[in-house]
Protein backbone atom coordinates (compact mmCIF):
# COMPACT_ATOMS: atom_id res chain seq x y z
CA UNK A 1 0.00 0.00 0.00
CA UNK A 2 2.49 2.87 1.17
CA UNK A 3 4.31 1.10 -2.17
CA UNK A 4 1.89 3.84 -3.89
CA UNK A 5 2.87 6.37 -2.10
CA UNK A 6 6.11 6.36 -2.77
CA UNK A 7 5.58 5.86 -6.44
CA UNK A 8 3.59 9.11 -5.70
CA UNK A 9 6.27 11.27 -4.41
CA UNK A 10 8.98 9.75 -6.88
CA UNK A 11 6.34 10.85 -9.82
CA UNK A 12 6.15 14.37 -8.02
CA UNK A 13 9.96 14.81 -8.29
CA UNK A 14 10.57 13.32 -11.82
CA UNK A 15 7.76 16.05 -12.74
CA UNK A 16 9.96 18.59 -11.01
CA UNK A 17 12.97 17.45 -12.28
CA UNK A 18 11.81 18.12 -16.05
CA UNK A 19 10.77 21.25 -14.97
CA UNK A 20 14.13 22.22 -13.88
CA UNK A 21 15.35 20.44 -16.97
CA UNK A 22 13.32 22.60 -19.40
CA UNK A 23 14.32 26.16 -17.45
CA UNK A 24 17.78 25.63 -15.87
CA UNK A 25 19.03 23.38 -18.54
CA UNK A 26 20.43 20.79 -16.13
CA UNK A 27 20.88 17.67 -17.92
CA UNK A 28 18.20 15.62 -17.10
CA UNK A 29 16.51 14.06 -20.19
CA UNK A 30 15.25 10.76 -18.57
CA UNK A 31 12.73 12.55 -16.27
CA UNK A 32 10.17 12.92 -18.27
CA UNK A 33 10.43 9.28 -19.24
CA UNK A 34 10.29 9.19 -15.33
CA UNK A 35 7.66 10.58 -14.68
CA UNK A 36 5.33 9.01 -16.93
CA UNK A 37 6.70 5.64 -15.58
CA UNK A 38 6.15 6.61 -11.86
CA UNK A 39 2.83 7.31 -12.22
CA UNK A 40 2.18 4.57 -14.18
CA UNK A 41 3.43 2.55 -11.60
CA UNK A 42 1.30 4.42 -9.03
CA UNK A 43 -1.77 4.15 -10.94
CA UNK A 44 -1.83 0.13 -11.08
CA UNK A 45 -0.58 0.08 -7.73
CA UNK A 46 -3.04 2.34 -6.77
CA UNK A 47 -5.62 -0.08 -8.18
CA UNK A 48 -4.48 -2.64 -5.48
CA UNK A 49 -5.80 -0.07 -2.82
CA UNK A 50 -8.85 0.76 -4.60
CA UNK A 51 -9.89 -2.93 -5.06
CA UNK A 52 -8.73 -3.50 -1.02
CA UNK A 53 -11.13 -0.23 -0.41
CA UNK A 54 -13.80 -0.60 -2.72
CA UNK A 55 -13.08 3.25 -3.34
CA UNK A 56 -13.92 3.41 -6.75
CA UNK A 57 -17.06 5.45 -8.12
CA UNK A 58 -20.23 3.61 -8.48
CA UNK A 59 -23.62 3.96 -8.82
CA UNK A 60 -25.21 2.76 -5.45
CA UNK A 61 -29.21 2.88 -6.71
CA UNK A 62 -29.25 -1.14 -6.46
CA UNK A 63 -27.78 -1.21 -3.08
CA UNK A 64 -30.00 1.62 -1.55
CA UNK A 65 -33.66 -0.59 -2.94
CA UNK A 66 -32.72 -4.28 -3.05
CA UNK A 67 -29.59 -5.36 -1.15
CA UNK A 68 -30.50 -4.59 2.54
CA UNK A 69 -29.27 -7.91 3.51
CA UNK A 70 -26.09 -9.24 4.73
CA UNK A 71 -26.38 -12.02 2.45
CA UNK A 72 -27.42 -10.18 -0.87
CA UNK A 73 -25.08 -8.06 -0.32
CA UNK A 74 -22.06 -10.71 -0.48
CA UNK A 75 -24.01 -12.53 -3.71
CA UNK A 76 -23.46 -9.05 -5.49
CA UNK A 77 -20.17 -8.89 -4.05
CA UNK A 78 -19.45 -12.04 -5.51
CA UNK A 79 -21.06 -11.19 -8.72
CA UNK A 80 -19.38 -8.23 -9.02
CA UNK A 81 -16.40 -9.99 -8.28
CA UNK A 82 -16.21 -12.49 -11.16
CA UNK A 83 -16.61 -9.45 -13.38
CA UNK A 84 -13.77 -7.34 -12.17
CA UNK A 85 -11.79 -11.02 -11.54
CA UNK A 86 -12.09 -11.47 -15.40
CA UNK A 87 -11.17 -8.39 -16.42
CA UNK A 88 -8.27 -7.97 -14.04
CA UNK A 89 -7.09 -11.46 -15.84
CA UNK A 90 -7.43 -9.76 -19.25
CA UNK A 91 -5.37 -7.40 -18.14
CA UNK A 92 -2.50 -9.08 -16.64
CA UNK A 93 -2.34 -11.53 -19.62
CA UNK A 94 -1.90 -8.72 -21.62
CA UNK A 95 0.55 -7.21 -19.62
CA UNK A 96 2.40 -10.14 -19.42
CA UNK A 97 2.74 -10.86 -23.29
CA UNK A 98 3.72 -7.08 -23.99
CA UNK A 99 6.12 -7.48 -21.06
CA UNK A 100 7.74 -10.44 -23.03
CA UNK A 101 7.74 -8.63 -26.27
CA UNK A 102 8.96 -5.78 -25.37
CA UNK A 103 11.83 -6.97 -22.93
CA UNK A 104 14.45 -6.36 -25.04
CA UNK A 105 13.61 -2.61 -26.22
CA UNK A 106 15.75 0.01 -24.12
CA UNK A 107 13.17 3.39 -23.93
CA UNK A 108 14.83 6.08 -25.39
CA UNK A 109 15.99 8.28 -22.97
CA UNK A 110 16.70 5.65 -20.43
CA UNK A 111 18.81 2.93 -21.32
CA UNK A 112 19.02 1.40 -18.12
CA UNK A 113 15.16 0.54 -18.26
CA UNK A 114 13.40 -1.40 -20.39
CA UNK A 115 9.92 -1.08 -22.30
CA UNK A 116 9.22 -4.25 -20.72
CA UNK A 117 8.85 -2.46 -17.09
CA UNK A 118 6.42 -0.57 -18.13
CA UNK A 119 3.90 -3.21 -18.85
CA UNK A 120 5.24 -4.90 -15.80
CA UNK A 121 3.09 -2.13 -13.71
CA UNK A 122 0.16 -3.31 -15.27
CA UNK A 123 0.82 -6.88 -14.58
CA UNK A 124 1.75 -6.69 -10.85
CA UNK A 125 -1.30 -4.53 -10.15
CA UNK A 126 -3.60 -6.38 -11.62
CA UNK A 127 -1.87 -9.54 -10.19
CA UNK A 128 -1.90 -7.91 -6.38
CA UNK A 129 -5.78 -7.02 -7.38
CA UNK A 130 -6.27 -10.41 -7.80
CA UNK A 131 -5.16 -11.60 -4.77
CA UNK A 132 -6.67 -9.16 -2.87
CA UNK A 133 -10.22 -9.33 -4.64
CA UNK A 134 -9.86 -13.31 -4.23
CA UNK A 135 -9.39 -12.94 -0.56
CA UNK A 136 -12.81 -10.29 -0.39
CA UNK A 137 -14.73 -13.00 -2.53
CA UNK A 138 -13.94 -15.57 -0.11
CA UNK A 139 -15.27 -13.89 3.21
CA UNK A 140 -18.54 -13.28 0.25
CA UNK A 141 -18.56 -17.37 0.09
CA UNK A 142 -18.25 -17.70 3.53
CA UNK A 143 -20.97 -15.15 4.26
CA UNK A 144 -23.11 -16.92 1.14
CA UNK A 145 -22.88 -20.24 3.20
CA UNK A 146 -23.87 -18.30 6.30
CA UNK A 147 -20.18 -19.72 8.01
CA UNK A 148 -19.04 -16.40 8.79
CA UNK A 149 -18.12 -15.88 12.31
CA UNK A 150 -19.59 -12.76 13.10
CA UNK A 151 -16.55 -10.79 14.70
CA UNK A 152 -14.07 -11.01 11.69
CA UNK A 153 -16.59 -9.95 8.61
CA UNK A 154 -18.58 -7.83 10.32
CA UNK A 155 -16.12 -4.65 9.50
CA UNK A 156 -16.79 -4.82 5.68
CA UNK A 157 -20.61 -4.93 6.08
CA UNK A 158 -21.21 -1.71 8.57
CA UNK B 1 -22.99 -1.89 -36.10
CA UNK B 2 -25.75 -3.32 -33.72
CA UNK B 3 -23.08 -4.92 -31.76
CA UNK B 4 -21.95 -1.39 -30.75
CA UNK B 5 -25.15 -0.13 -29.27
CA UNK B 6 -24.94 -3.33 -27.25
CA UNK B 7 -21.82 -2.46 -26.57
CA UNK B 8 -23.31 0.44 -24.96
CA UNK B 9 -26.47 -0.97 -23.52
CA UNK B 10 -24.25 -3.56 -21.74
CA UNK B 11 -21.97 -0.69 -20.21
CA UNK B 12 -24.80 1.09 -18.92
CA UNK B 13 -26.20 -1.84 -17.69
CA UNK B 14 -23.25 -2.76 -15.80
CA UNK B 15 -22.77 0.79 -14.42
CA UNK B 16 -26.54 0.62 -12.62
CA UNK B 17 -26.24 -2.86 -11.61
CA UNK B 18 -23.65 -1.08 -9.21
CA UNK B 19 -20.19 -1.87 -10.93
CA UNK B 20 -17.32 0.34 -10.41
CA UNK B 21 -17.07 2.52 -13.28
CA UNK B 22 -13.24 1.66 -14.58
CA UNK B 23 -14.20 -2.16 -13.83
CA UNK B 24 -17.70 -1.59 -16.30
CA UNK B 25 -15.61 0.02 -18.88
CA UNK B 26 -13.18 -2.17 -19.09
CA UNK B 27 -15.27 -5.17 -18.31
CA UNK B 28 -17.64 -4.01 -21.50
CA UNK B 29 -15.21 -3.56 -23.56
CA UNK B 30 -13.14 -7.21 -23.03
CA UNK B 31 -17.18 -8.96 -23.30
CA UNK B 32 -17.67 -6.97 -26.87
CA UNK B 33 -14.26 -8.12 -28.24
CA UNK B 34 -15.05 -11.30 -26.95
CA UNK B 35 -18.48 -11.85 -28.61
CA UNK B 36 -17.28 -10.09 -31.74
CA UNK B 37 -13.46 -11.63 -32.02
CA UNK B 38 -14.42 -15.13 -30.70
CA UNK B 39 -13.31 -16.17 -27.16
CA UNK B 40 -9.53 -17.57 -28.47
CA UNK B 41 -8.95 -14.71 -30.26
CA UNK B 42 -9.13 -11.69 -27.74
CA UNK B 43 -6.43 -9.42 -28.45
CA UNK B 44 -4.85 -9.37 -24.61
CA UNK B 45 -1.91 -7.10 -26.45
CA UNK B 46 -4.24 -4.48 -27.43
CA UNK B 47 -5.96 -4.65 -24.46
CA UNK B 48 -3.38 -3.77 -21.55
CA UNK B 49 -1.57 -1.56 -24.39
CA UNK B 50 -4.68 0.77 -24.57
CA UNK B 51 -4.55 0.86 -20.83
CA UNK B 52 -1.21 2.20 -20.21
CA UNK B 53 -0.70 3.77 -23.75
CA UNK B 54 -3.85 6.28 -22.74
CA UNK B 55 -2.05 7.14 -19.54
CA UNK B 56 1.13 7.66 -20.50
CA UNK B 57 1.10 10.99 -21.68
CA UNK B 58 2.71 14.00 -19.77
CA UNK B 59 -0.40 16.36 -20.13
CA UNK B 60 -2.52 13.67 -17.88
CA UNK B 61 0.23 13.76 -15.31
CA UNK B 62 -1.17 17.54 -14.44
CA UNK B 63 -4.42 15.59 -13.08
CA UNK B 64 -2.16 14.10 -9.76
CA UNK B 65 -0.46 17.09 -9.47
CA UNK B 66 -3.81 19.26 -8.87
CA UNK B 67 -5.18 16.73 -6.95
CA UNK B 68 -1.84 17.16 -4.67
CA UNK B 69 -2.42 20.62 -4.26
CA UNK B 70 -5.67 20.23 -2.75
CA UNK B 71 -4.86 18.12 -0.35
CA UNK B 72 -1.41 19.75 0.64
CA UNK B 73 -3.93 23.07 1.16
CA UNK B 74 -6.78 21.19 3.24
CA UNK B 75 -3.73 19.61 5.05
CA UNK B 76 -1.46 22.88 6.00
CA UNK B 77 -4.71 24.47 7.04
CA UNK B 78 -4.47 26.83 4.27
CA UNK B 79 -8.17 26.31 3.64
CA UNK B 80 -9.00 27.81 7.42
CA UNK B 81 -7.16 30.37 6.78
CA UNK B 82 -8.68 31.51 3.27
CA UNK B 83 -12.55 31.12 5.35
CA UNK B 84 -10.61 33.36 7.35
CA UNK B 85 -9.89 36.06 5.09
CA UNK B 86 -12.92 35.49 2.93
CA UNK B 87 -14.83 36.32 6.59
CA UNK B 88 -12.51 39.32 7.00
CA UNK B 89 -13.16 40.88 3.68
CA UNK B 90 -17.27 40.12 3.06
CA UNK B 91 -18.18 38.82 6.24
CA UNK B 92 -20.32 42.53 7.23
CA UNK B 93 -22.34 42.22 4.05
CA UNK B 94 -25.50 41.48 4.40
CA UNK B 95 -26.06 37.43 4.74
CA UNK B 96 -22.45 38.02 5.22
CA UNK B 97 -21.58 34.18 6.11
CA UNK B 98 -23.37 32.93 2.85
CA UNK B 99 -21.52 35.79 0.82
CA UNK B 100 -18.39 34.24 2.84
CA UNK B 101 -19.00 30.95 1.75
CA UNK B 102 -19.26 31.66 -2.29
CA UNK B 103 -16.35 33.75 -1.69
CA UNK B 104 -14.23 31.39 0.18
CA UNK B 105 -14.97 28.40 -2.26
CA UNK B 106 -14.04 30.99 -5.20
CA UNK B 107 -10.91 31.31 -3.44
CA UNK B 108 -10.23 27.70 -2.92
CA UNK B 109 -11.25 26.91 -6.64
CA UNK B 110 -8.34 28.63 -7.62
CA UNK B 111 -6.73 25.82 -5.77
CA UNK B 112 -8.35 22.45 -5.94
CA UNK B 113 -9.72 20.49 -9.05
CA UNK B 114 -12.85 19.44 -7.80
CA UNK B 115 -15.75 20.00 -6.68
CA UNK B 116 -16.52 17.26 -3.66
CA UNK B 117 -12.79 17.69 -2.26
CA UNK B 118 -14.30 20.83 -2.10
CA UNK B 119 -17.43 20.06 -0.50
CA UNK B 120 -16.03 17.96 1.97
CA UNK B 121 -13.30 20.09 3.65
CA UNK B 122 -14.51 23.62 3.27
CA UNK B 123 -18.20 22.68 3.15
CA UNK B 124 -17.83 21.35 6.71
CA UNK B 125 -15.93 24.34 7.87
CA UNK B 126 -18.43 26.88 6.32
CA UNK B 127 -21.52 25.05 7.54
CA UNK B 128 -19.99 24.84 11.00
CA UNK B 129 -19.38 28.74 11.00
CA UNK B 130 -23.03 29.64 9.68
CA UNK B 131 -24.93 27.23 12.03
CA UNK B 132 -22.88 28.45 15.17
CA UNK B 133 -24.22 32.01 13.78
CA UNK B 134 -28.10 30.91 13.40
CA UNK B 135 -28.86 30.91 9.90
CA UNK B 136 -31.21 28.23 8.82
CA UNK B 137 -30.60 25.11 7.47
CA UNK B 138 -31.74 25.59 3.69
CA UNK B 139 -29.72 28.59 3.25
CA UNK B 140 -26.73 27.30 4.30
CA UNK B 141 -26.77 24.08 3.03
CA UNK B 142 -28.64 25.24 -0.01
CA UNK B 143 -25.37 27.89 -0.73
CA UNK B 144 -22.39 25.73 0.20
CA UNK B 145 -23.78 22.70 -2.68
CA UNK B 146 -23.96 25.69 -4.76
CA UNK B 147 -20.58 27.37 -4.04
CA UNK B 148 -18.98 23.85 -3.75
CA UNK B 149 -19.44 23.46 -7.89
CA UNK B 150 -17.36 26.11 -8.57
CA UNK B 151 -14.70 24.33 -8.23
CA UNK B 152 -14.45 22.46 -10.86
CA UNK B 153 -14.51 25.11 -13.69
CA UNK B 154 -11.89 27.75 -12.39
CA UNK B 155 -8.66 26.49 -13.00
CA UNK B 156 -6.99 24.19 -11.90
CA UNK B 157 -9.51 21.55 -13.03
CA UNK B 158 -8.83 17.72 -13.27
CA UNK B 159 -12.50 17.87 -15.81
CA UNK B 160 -10.90 20.36 -17.82
CA UNK B 161 -7.70 18.04 -18.29
CA UNK B 162 -9.43 15.06 -18.76
CA UNK B 163 -11.80 16.77 -21.93
CA UNK B 164 -8.67 18.26 -23.21
CA UNK B 165 -6.94 15.35 -23.57
CA UNK B 166 -10.24 13.14 -24.80
CA UNK B 167 -11.09 15.96 -27.62
CA UNK B 168 -7.65 16.32 -28.59
CA UNK B 169 -7.82 20.11 -27.46
CA UNK B 170 -5.10 22.37 -26.09
CA UNK B 171 -5.24 21.84 -21.98
CA UNK B 172 -4.24 25.40 -21.21
CA UNK B 173 -7.08 26.38 -23.30
CA UNK B 174 -9.69 24.58 -22.01
CA UNK B 175 -7.79 25.49 -18.23
CA UNK B 176 -8.17 29.05 -19.23
CA UNK B 177 -11.56 29.33 -20.92
CA UNK B 178 -12.83 28.19 -16.88
CA UNK B 179 -11.69 31.13 -15.49
CA UNK B 180 -14.61 33.58 -16.46
CA UNK B 181 -17.32 31.20 -16.13
CA UNK B 182 -16.32 30.57 -12.87
CA UNK B 183 -15.64 33.67 -11.62
CA UNK B 184 -19.37 34.40 -12.89
CA UNK B 185 -21.15 31.83 -11.00
CA UNK B 186 -19.36 33.08 -7.89
CA UNK B 187 -20.55 36.84 -8.68
CA UNK B 188 -24.33 35.01 -9.71
CA UNK B 189 -24.18 33.51 -6.33
CA UNK B 190 -23.32 36.22 -4.74
CA UNK B 191 -25.97 38.03 -6.02
CA UNK B 192 -28.72 35.05 -5.33
CA UNK B 193 -27.18 35.31 -1.72
CA UNK B 194 -28.16 38.97 -1.64
CA UNK B 195 -31.54 38.76 -2.74
CA UNK B 196 -32.30 35.98 -0.30
CA UNK B 197 -30.55 37.86 2.28
CA UNK B 198 -33.48 40.35 2.19
CA UNK B 199 -36.27 37.84 1.64
CA UNK B 200 -35.22 35.68 4.46
CA UNK B 201 -33.56 38.33 6.91
CA UNK B 202 -30.23 36.90 6.52
CA UNK B 203 -27.77 37.92 9.79
CA UNK B 204 -24.59 39.73 9.19
CA UNK B 205 -21.39 39.85 11.31
CA UNK B 206 -19.34 42.63 12.70
CA UNK B 207 -16.54 44.48 10.22
CA UNK B 208 -13.56 43.23 11.92
CA UNK B 209 -11.78 46.98 10.96
CA UNK B 210 -8.63 47.18 8.55
CA UNK B 211 -6.15 45.84 10.60
CA UNK B 212 -8.09 42.55 11.24
CA UNK B 213 -8.40 42.15 7.49
CA UNK B 214 -4.72 43.15 6.75
CA UNK B 215 -3.38 40.76 9.36
CA UNK B 216 -5.81 37.43 7.82
CA UNK B 217 -4.85 38.71 4.19
CA UNK B 218 -1.05 38.44 5.46
CA UNK B 219 -2.08 35.01 6.85
CA UNK B 220 -3.89 33.72 3.73
CA UNK B 221 -1.80 35.54 0.97
CA UNK B 222 0.64 32.54 0.14
CA UNK B 223 -2.16 29.99 -0.20
CA UNK B 224 -3.60 33.33 -2.39
CA UNK B 225 -0.34 33.50 -4.74
CA UNK B 226 -0.49 29.34 -5.28
CA UNK B 227 -3.91 30.00 -8.18
CA UNK B 228 -1.49 33.34 -9.89
CA UNK B 229 1.37 31.32 -10.13
CA UNK B 230 -0.80 28.84 -11.92
CA UNK B 231 -2.55 30.42 -13.91
CA UNK B 232 0.05 32.93 -14.34
CA UNK B 233 2.52 30.67 -15.65
CA UNK B 234 0.20 29.53 -17.99
CA UNK B 235 -1.46 32.97 -19.13
CA UNK B 236 2.32 34.45 -19.90
CA UNK B 237 3.45 31.19 -21.62
CA UNK B 238 5.85 30.39 -19.34
CA UNK B 239 4.54 26.77 -18.58
CA UNK B 240 2.51 24.08 -20.25
CA UNK B 241 -0.41 23.35 -17.72
CA UNK B 242 1.67 20.13 -16.31
CA UNK B 243 4.62 22.42 -15.68
CA UNK B 244 2.52 24.94 -13.82
CA UNK B 245 0.32 22.51 -12.20
CA UNK B 246 4.42 20.91 -10.47
CA UNK B 247 5.58 24.69 -9.57
CA UNK B 248 2.33 25.04 -8.17
CA UNK B 249 2.47 21.90 -6.36
CA UNK B 250 6.21 22.56 -5.02
CA UNK B 251 5.08 26.15 -4.04
CA UNK B 252 1.94 25.06 -2.24
CA UNK B 253 4.79 22.02 -0.04
CA UNK B 254 7.15 24.79 0.55
CA UNK B 255 5.03 26.99 2.10
CA UNK B 256 3.24 24.53 3.91
CA UNK B 257 6.54 23.50 5.35
CA UNK B 258 8.29 26.29 5.40
CA UNK B 259 6.06 29.24 5.83
CA UNK B 260 3.55 28.05 8.23
CA UNK B 261 5.17 25.09 9.40
CA UNK B 262 2.02 23.11 9.92
CA UNK B 263 2.61 19.92 8.24
CA UNK B 264 4.93 17.71 9.13
CA UNK B 265 6.42 13.95 8.00
CA UNK B 266 3.80 11.93 8.71
CA UNK B 267 1.34 15.01 7.61
CA UNK B 268 2.86 14.60 4.32
CA UNK B 269 3.06 11.33 4.06
CA UNK B 270 -0.91 10.97 4.21
CA UNK B 271 -0.90 13.68 1.38
CA UNK B 272 1.40 11.85 -1.13
CA UNK B 273 -1.00 8.82 0.43
CA UNK B 274 -4.69 10.33 -0.57
CA UNK B 275 -3.24 11.74 -4.00
CA UNK B 276 -1.95 8.28 -5.03
CA UNK B 277 -5.31 6.57 -3.87
CA UNK B 278 -7.76 9.84 -5.93
CA UNK B 279 -5.14 9.88 -9.08
CA UNK B 280 -5.59 5.56 -9.34
CA UNK B 281 -9.11 6.00 -9.00
CA UNK B 282 -9.33 8.97 -11.97
CA UNK B 283 -6.67 7.74 -13.88
CA UNK B 284 -8.22 3.70 -13.71
CA UNK B 285 -11.29 4.47 -15.60
CA UNK B 286 -9.32 6.89 -18.01
CA UNK B 287 -7.41 3.97 -18.72
CA UNK B 288 -10.60 2.01 -19.25
CA UNK B 289 -12.17 4.22 -21.15
CA UNK B 290 -9.65 4.24 -23.54
CA UNK B 291 -10.06 1.08 -24.49
CA UNK B 292 -13.48 1.26 -24.46
CA UNK B 293 -12.93 4.75 -26.61
CA UNK B 294 -10.81 2.66 -29.02
CA UNK B 295 -13.86 0.13 -29.34
CA UNK B 296 -16.40 2.82 -30.10
CA UNK B 297 -13.67 4.36 -32.95
CA UNK B 298 -13.61 0.88 -34.61
CA UNK B 299 -17.13 0.28 -34.38
CA UNK B 300 -17.52 4.18 -35.54
CA UNK B 301 -20.52 4.51 -33.14
CA UNK B 302 -19.82 8.80 -33.14
CA UNK B 303 -20.48 8.36 -36.65
CA UNK B 304 -23.50 6.58 -36.40
CA UNK B 305 -24.78 9.00 -33.75
CA UNK B 306 -23.76 12.29 -35.27
CA UNK B 307 -25.41 11.15 -38.74
CA UNK B 308 -29.07 9.47 -36.27
CA UNK B 309 -28.97 13.24 -34.69
CA UNK B 310 -28.71 15.09 -38.86
CA UNK B 311 -31.51 12.84 -39.50
CA UNK B 312 -33.72 14.43 -36.75
CA UNK B 313 -32.44 17.95 -37.35
CA UNK B 314 -29.52 20.09 -39.00
CA UNK B 315 -30.55 23.08 -36.89
CA UNK B 316 -27.00 23.87 -34.65
CA UNK B 317 -29.43 25.84 -32.00
CA UNK B 318 -31.00 22.54 -31.71
CA UNK B 319 -28.70 20.49 -32.13
CA UNK B 320 -26.87 21.85 -28.69
CA UNK B 321 -30.04 21.87 -27.26
CA UNK B 322 -30.77 18.52 -27.25
CA UNK B 323 -26.94 17.83 -25.95
CA UNK B 324 -27.76 20.13 -22.85
CA UNK B 325 -30.91 18.57 -22.29
CA UNK B 326 -29.20 15.27 -22.20
CA UNK B 327 -25.78 16.03 -20.55
CA UNK B 328 -28.21 17.40 -18.12
CA UNK B 329 -29.58 13.86 -17.40
CA UNK B 330 -26.68 12.07 -17.43
CA UNK B 331 -24.98 14.26 -15.13
CA UNK B 332 -27.80 13.61 -12.88
CA UNK B 333 -26.74 9.77 -13.02
CA UNK B 334 -23.27 9.76 -13.48
CA UNK B 335 -19.78 11.42 -12.14
CA UNK B 336 -17.98 14.00 -14.07
CA UNK B 337 -15.20 12.18 -14.90
CA UNK B 338 -17.18 9.29 -16.05
CA UNK B 339 -19.69 11.11 -18.22
CA UNK B 340 -16.47 13.14 -19.75
CA UNK B 341 -14.94 9.86 -20.30
CA UNK B 342 -17.38 8.23 -22.41
CA UNK B 343 -19.06 11.35 -23.68
CA UNK B 344 -16.70 13.42 -24.87
CA UNK B 345 -15.36 11.38 -28.24
CA UNK B 346 -18.97 10.57 -29.19
CA UNK B 347 -19.73 14.89 -28.54
CA UNK B 348 -16.97 16.47 -29.59
CA UNK B 349 -17.01 15.91 -33.07
CA UNK B 350 -20.97 16.70 -33.10
CA UNK B 351 -20.87 20.10 -31.59
CA UNK B 352 -18.14 20.83 -33.80
CA UNK B 353 -19.57 19.61 -36.82
CA UNK B 354 -22.26 22.14 -36.12
CA UNK B 355 -19.89 24.73 -35.95
CA UNK B 356 -18.85 25.47 -32.14
CA UNK B 357 -15.25 26.03 -30.73
CA UNK B 358 -14.21 22.65 -28.89
CA UNK B 359 -12.82 24.77 -26.32
CA UNK B 360 -16.13 26.39 -25.65
CA UNK B 361 -18.17 23.83 -25.76
CA UNK B 362 -15.56 21.74 -23.60
CA UNK B 363 -16.40 24.62 -20.63
CA UNK B 364 -20.49 24.25 -21.36
CA UNK B 365 -20.09 20.39 -21.22
CA UNK B 366 -18.13 20.39 -17.90
CA UNK B 367 -20.55 22.97 -16.48
CA UNK B 368 -23.49 21.10 -17.22
CA UNK B 369 -22.04 17.72 -16.10
CA UNK B 370 -20.80 19.74 -12.63
CA UNK B 371 -24.18 20.53 -11.98
CA UNK B 372 -25.47 17.01 -11.81
CA UNK B 373 -23.30 16.31 -9.21
CA UNK B 374 -25.30 18.26 -7.06
CA UNK B 375 -28.62 16.75 -8.63
CA UNK B 376 -30.45 13.55 -7.03
CA UNK B 377 -30.70 10.83 -7.49
CA UNK B 378 -26.91 10.71 -7.51
CA UNK B 379 -24.71 13.73 -7.02
CA UNK B 380 -21.67 13.34 -5.15
CA UNK B 381 -21.97 16.80 -3.84
CA UNK B 382 -25.11 16.10 -2.05
CA UNK B 383 -24.35 12.87 -0.80
CA UNK B 384 -21.23 14.79 0.80
CA UNK B 385 -23.63 17.41 1.97
CA UNK B 386 -26.36 14.84 3.49
CA UNK B 387 -23.31 13.23 5.32
CA UNK B 388 -21.63 16.62 6.73
CA UNK B 389 -24.64 18.25 8.00
CA UNK B 390 -26.50 15.26 8.92
CA UNK B 391 -29.63 16.42 7.44
CA UNK B 392 -32.06 13.55 5.32
CA UNK B 393 -31.62 13.62 1.45
CA UNK B 394 -34.41 15.49 0.39
CA UNK B 395 -33.83 18.45 2.70
CA UNK B 396 -29.96 19.45 0.91
CA UNK B 397 -32.05 18.71 -2.66
CA UNK B 398 -34.52 21.28 -1.38
CA UNK B 399 -32.27 23.14 -0.38
CA UNK B 400 -30.07 23.32 -3.38
CA UNK B 401 -32.14 23.86 -6.57
CA UNK B 402 -32.58 28.03 -6.22
CA UNK B 403 -28.45 27.92 -6.34
CA UNK B 404 -28.48 25.61 -9.19
CA UNK B 405 -30.68 27.21 -11.19
CA UNK B 406 -28.71 30.67 -11.08
CA UNK B 407 -25.73 28.12 -12.36
CA UNK B 408 -27.63 27.08 -14.80
CA UNK B 409 -28.71 30.47 -16.06
CA UNK B 410 -24.77 31.07 -16.07
CA UNK B 411 -24.05 28.15 -18.43
CA UNK B 412 -27.01 29.52 -20.64
CA UNK B 413 -24.56 33.02 -20.63
CA UNK B 414 -21.73 31.54 -21.69
CA UNK B 415 -23.40 29.55 -24.50
CA UNK B 416 -24.96 32.78 -25.88
CA UNK B 417 -21.50 34.83 -25.63
CA UNK B 418 -18.92 32.45 -26.80
CA UNK B 419 -16.16 35.09 -25.69
CA UNK B 420 -16.97 34.63 -22.08
CA UNK B 421 -15.05 31.20 -22.30
CA UNK B 422 -12.74 32.20 -25.22
CA UNK B 423 -11.62 35.78 -23.91
CA UNK B 424 -8.73 34.53 -21.41
CA UNK B 425 -7.21 31.47 -23.78
CA UNK B 426 -7.32 34.15 -26.65
CA UNK B 427 -5.03 36.31 -24.58
CA UNK B 428 -2.03 33.69 -23.86
CA UNK B 429 -1.70 33.63 -27.79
Amino acid sequence: MALAAVCFAGFLLMVLAQVFYRYFGVSMVFSEDAARLFNIYAVFLGLVMIVHAEGDVRIDLIDRFFLIGKRSRAVAGLAYGIVMLTLLAAIATGAFLLMRSNWGLSLPAMTILHQGHIYLAPFLGSLLSILVLVEKMRQHLLVCAGLDAADTTQRDYE
Amino acid sequence: MISAVWLLVALIGLLVLGLSAGFALGAASLGYLGITRGLDSIPYEIIAQRLVGTIDSFTLLAIPLFLFVGHIMNESGATTRLFGFANALVGHWRGGLAQVNVMASMLFAGMSGSGTADAAVLGAIELKAMREAKYDDRTSIGVTVGSALIGPIIPPSIAAIIYAVLAEVSPADVLLAGAVPGLLMAVSLMVLVALLARRRGLPSEAFPGWRALASSLGQAIWALLTPVILIGGILAGLFTATESAAIAALWATLVAVLVHRSIGLKGLARVFWKSAFDSAIIMFILACSGLFGWILTRARLPQTIADGIAGITTDPTLIMLMIVVFLLIVGCFMAVAVSLNILTPILVPIAVAVGMDPVHFGVIMIMVLVIGEATPPFGMVLFVMTRIAKVPFDLVVRASWPFLLTIFLVVMLVWLVPDLALWVPSLAR
